[in-house]
This record gives C-alpha cells, sequence and structure tokens, in this order.
C-alpha cells in the first residue's frame, strides 16, 4: 500500500472532500455514456484517478464538479467510445418527420397535450432515447438538460465553441424528441395525424426497433 | 408584425414538435430563456414579454416542461452510485502516489474557470469566486445555482398556490412563509437540484430592482449532517449558517430532514427572510 508522506495524505483528504461529493452526478452520467454499469463504474474509478494525478492543476476555487466532467468526458473519448464503437454525430440524420400527431384521448390532450404527454412518458423510454442519441449531441444532452451546466460550461469541458454546443443541443433535443414521439406512437399514447408522413414516421420505430434489438443481443 | 402592430406568430400544432418560433417581436429564443443563457435586461424584458403574449409563453412553457421531464425521469430512473464505490475510490486514490505536477498539464485548467461567468459578470462582480475549504462546497454550490438565474417554472405571489403546484412533484414538505415583509415578494418557483438532491428552488424578487433576488433552495436530506461549514446562530429556535461569498449573503439552516438555504444579492433581507421563514405560525 502505498502510504505517503502526511502532506500527501492532507492533499489526499482535500481532493476527497472536494470531488466525492460529485460521485453520484458523474455515475450517472457515466452510465448514460457507457450504457452500462460495469464500464461506468470503471469510467468514474478512471476519471477519479486522473483527476488525482493532475489535482496541482486545478485551480483551487474554480468549479470542480466542470473540471471533473471534462475529466469524465475526455477519459470516455478516449478509451471506452473507441469500445463501443459509437457512431459519431451523423450529418444527415433527418429532422423533419412528424411535426404533429394527436393524442387517442381527446379531451385531456386538447386541455394541455404536451402535458399529457410527458407525463405518460416512462423512466425507461427516457433514458432509451438519451443512449440512442449519437455521442457528440447525448454528451451535450447530458452536461446541460441533465446537470445544467451553461452553454460557456460545456463549451469548456467539450473543448468546442459555444456556437458547436447550441447547435449539438438544438439538434440532440430535436432528435431525442423523435425517439420519444415513437415511443408514445408504439404505446399507443398518441397518433399521428392523417396527413404525417408515414414513411418518415416508420423510419424512427425502424429505429427505435433496431436499438432495441441490439440492446437485447 | 401586423398592419396594427400587434405581433404575429405562427399557428401552433398540439405538440411542439417544431422549434419554437422565436419571437419577432424582442428577436429572441425562448429555448435561450429556458437555458438561462440570457443575461439580467435580457431575462427581465424576456419575462415582460412572456406575461402579454400567449405563443411566447407557451412556447416558453413547452421548452421548461421539456427540460424539467427529462431531469425528473432519468433522475427516476438512474441508479445512485454503487455503495462499494466511494470504498473502493478511497482505497485505490490511497495506494495512489497522487498528484505528479511534471508529467503532464492540462493547460485549460490552468487557467481560472469562470464559476457561473455569466451572472457573476452581469451582476459587475469582479473578484472570483472563492472556497478555500472543501465543506464550504455547498456554498458555493449555492451561489453558483443563484447566478445562474434560470427560469422559473411556475409563476405566482401566492405561497397556496404554489404549494399547490409542487404536490405531486416532491415528496417532502416545503414550509413558505406566509408573508416576505417590506421590498420582497414571491415570484415563483422551478425543481432544480442542489448535491445531487432534488431541491424546489424559490425565487423572491425585489418589485423596485427587478434583477435583485433572493434564492431559496429546499431539499431532503436525511443525513442530519450540519447542513454548512461554521458556528451556527440562533435565529427562531434555528441553526442558521451563515456566509458571505464573492458578494453574495447565504444562510443555510436545517429543519429536521429538510435542508434550507437562501442566497441573496448581497443585501441584509437574506436574515428578515430566515426569520419570516422560520416564524411561529399563527
Amino acid at each position: 500500500m502505498f502510504v505517503g508522506s502526511a502532506s500527501q495524505q492532507r492533499v489526499r483528504e482535500e481532493f476527497e472532500g472536494l470531488t466525492l461529493g460529485h460521485l453520484d452526478p458523474l455515475y450517472a452520467a457515466a452510465l448514460r455514456l457507457t450504457k452500462n454499469e460495469r464500464d461506468a463504474e470503471d469510467l468514474v474509478q478512471d476519471t477519479f484517478l486522473r483527476a488525482y494525478r493532475f489535482f496541482d492543476k486545478f485551480e483551487r476555487g474554480t468549479n470542480i464538479k466542470a473540471w471533473l466532467f471534462k475529466i469524465l468526458t475526455n477519459t470516455f473519448i478516449n478509451r471506452y467510445r473507441r469500445k463501443v464503437k459509437e457512431r459519431s454525430v451523423v450529418e444527415d440524420e433527418r429532422e423533419t418527420v412528424h411535426e404533429r400527431f394527436m393524442s387517442r384521448d381527446v379531451s385531456e390532450s386538447t386541455a394541455n397535450p404536451e402535458q399529457y404527454f410527458f407525463d405518460r412518458l416512462l423512466s425507461d423510454d427516457v433514458l432509451s432515447a438519451i443512449d440512442s442519441l449519437p455521442v457528440d449531441f447525448r454528451m451535450v444532452v447530458i452536461l446541460a438538460d441533465l446537470q445544467e451546466f451553461s452553454y460557456k460550461e460545456i463549451a469548456e469541458i467539450l473543448d468546442c465553441p459555444v456556437g458547436t454546443v447550441m447547435s449539438r443541443l438544438y439538434r440532440g433535443r430535436k432528435l431525442l424528441q423523435k425517439y420519444l414521439l415513437a415511443y408514445a406512437v408504439e404505446q399507443g399514447v398518441v397518433h399521428l395525424p392523417e396527413d404525417t408522413d408515414l414513411e418518415e414516421a416508420a423510419k424512427v420505430l425502424d429505429f427505435r426497433r433496431r436499438r432495441r434489438s441490439e440492446a437485447a443481443g | 408584425m401586423a398592419a396594427d402592430g400587434s405581433v404575429r406568430h405562427p399557428p401552433r400544432t398540439n405538440l411542439a414538435w417544431e422549434e419554437p418560433s422565436g419571437c419577432p417581436e424582442d428577436g429572441q429564443d425562448v429555448s435561450l430563456y429556458a437555458d438561462g443563457e440570457l443575461g439580467d435586461a435580457e431575462r427581465v424584458a424576456m419575462e415582460a414579454h412572456l406575461v402579454k403574449c400567449p405563443a411566447c409563453r407557451q412556447a416558453a412553457d413547452y421548452e421548461l416542461k421539456l427540460r424539467r421531464t427529462l431531469r425528473e425521469k432519468v433522475r427516476q430512473g438512474t441508479p445512485v452510485a454503487p455503495r462499494g464505490l466511494e470504498r473502493r475510490l478511497h482505497a485505490t486514490l490511497e495506494r495512489s502516489p497522487g498528484p505528479a505536477p511534471a508529467l503532464l498539464s492540462i493547460r485549460r485548467w490552468v487557467r481560472p474557470m469562470p464559476v457561473a461567468a455569466a451572472g457573476a459578470t452581469a451582476l459587475g462582480l469582479t473578484a472570483f469566486l472563492y472556497f478555500g475549504s472543501p465543506t464550504e462546497n455547498i456554498v458555493r454550490d449555492l451561489v453558483v445555482r443563484h447566478t445562474r438565474r434560470l427560469p422559473l417554472e411556475f409563476h405566482s405571489s401566492d405561497p397556496r398556490a404554489l404549494q399547490d403546484w409542487l404536490a405531486g412533484k416532491i415528496d417532502f414538505h416545503v414550509h413558505l412563509p406566509p408573508r416576505t415583509g417590506p421590498g420582497l415578494s414571491l415570484l415563483g418557483a422551478r425543481l432544480s437540484e442542489v448535491r445531487d438532491h432534488t431541491a424546489v428552488y424559490v425565487v423572491y424578487g425585489n418589485p423596485k430592482h427587478p434583477a435583485e433576488r433572493v434564492s431559496m433552495f429546499v431539499y431532503d436530506d436525511p443525513s442530519r449532517r450540519p447542513p454548512a461549514p461554521g458556528i451556527p446562530r440562533r435565529i427562531e429556535d434555528r441553526e442558521v449558517y451563515t456566509a458571505n461569498a464573492a458578494g453574495y449573503n447565504v444562510a443555510v439552516w436545517r429543519d429536521h430532514e429538510i435542508v434550507y438555504s437562501l442566497v441573496s444579492d448581497g443585501d441584509d433581507n437574506v436574515l428578515d427572510l430566515v426569520r419570516e421563514v422560520n416564524a411561529p405560525g399563527p
């Protein structure tokens, strides 16, 4: 066992005091990135080890949560992303599908269709939809919508311009809503109006089934 | 803009899958508002506009609901870190030689990362937020949340209406003061998080100075640990931990398992509000 000097112990205690409080959000993000618990745990361990190793580079008093998320995303990109062989941002993702659809329960949905739809979403469906996003979109959605980082913080974490963050967030959310709609249609919560481009809708549902069968297999 | 000077908005369909339109009157996008990315002046202008523009209000409601739904559903479906992970991390770190300054540098982080830079800049702060002790993290987190100025999901000046809105959204009771004294009024609330706890974020404003706010964060923490560092002072039978950080006054106290905290832009009214929240009922 590495024991170290009293000063090293103080550094370690300071590090643990600053970082361990962020363990749950880091693990939750790791789970969405790696999509399985074992890899998520490994990713978090690697993140903490790297952070500890470079702790002297951390500017005291600045945002350690953002610093830890930067190390987490870098570690994921460098190591785990190759392993899971994910698609990167797909430029030809179709963005115009079903711009409109209607609920079967006309009275309730007419009164507040959005709330009706949101209330009926299942946790598993939302998680599955996020997991289905291309990884570059998924990272900004996790950082913005789940962790409430600002655009500027996300740009620092991912080392990219703020404009790129905004663009990926816009496209990621659009895609996410498509997947959620596909689930809602499949579960009979909503149905598409007659003039919807069914071919496009079918593509979304096919995509959803493919993802499910990949996950099961 | 229409001939009569009114603003025309595209008709909205049953569910707003299309991008919510930027408002032609203000030229602002509600998604920036929903993400808390507008500066103070823009946010105040947007909120004034939302009061009078049903189409933009609907678009903003949709954007906020989408974000809240994502947060809530993900939180419901995501396990916390395995119980043994923290212990394993501790053991691994103990075996690690620790920082190795000469080996590598993460250059970007040598520069100070601006914490809540937008909010701090807007408020004209020149000093960095500095919190030296790890135990002061909670104070830092609260100030960061306060300066983000994330938009409210429910607007009301009536505490009872706010209680109704909270019903079913959280599994703990939040005590809201029936009155807030002169100079402050209840603006509304949203659900947020503090230190990975689901938190109710209640905002009080000064009608004469719309950019000034007091944030109250309330969350359930069964650990019963002291909610903040320092030596508490006694106010209305509560042990209240106070701090002044980067120009913000912070007060934190515990009511059994529920932790309350207030962050103000620097006026003395934070302690008055502590008294109001904890004042004995009629």
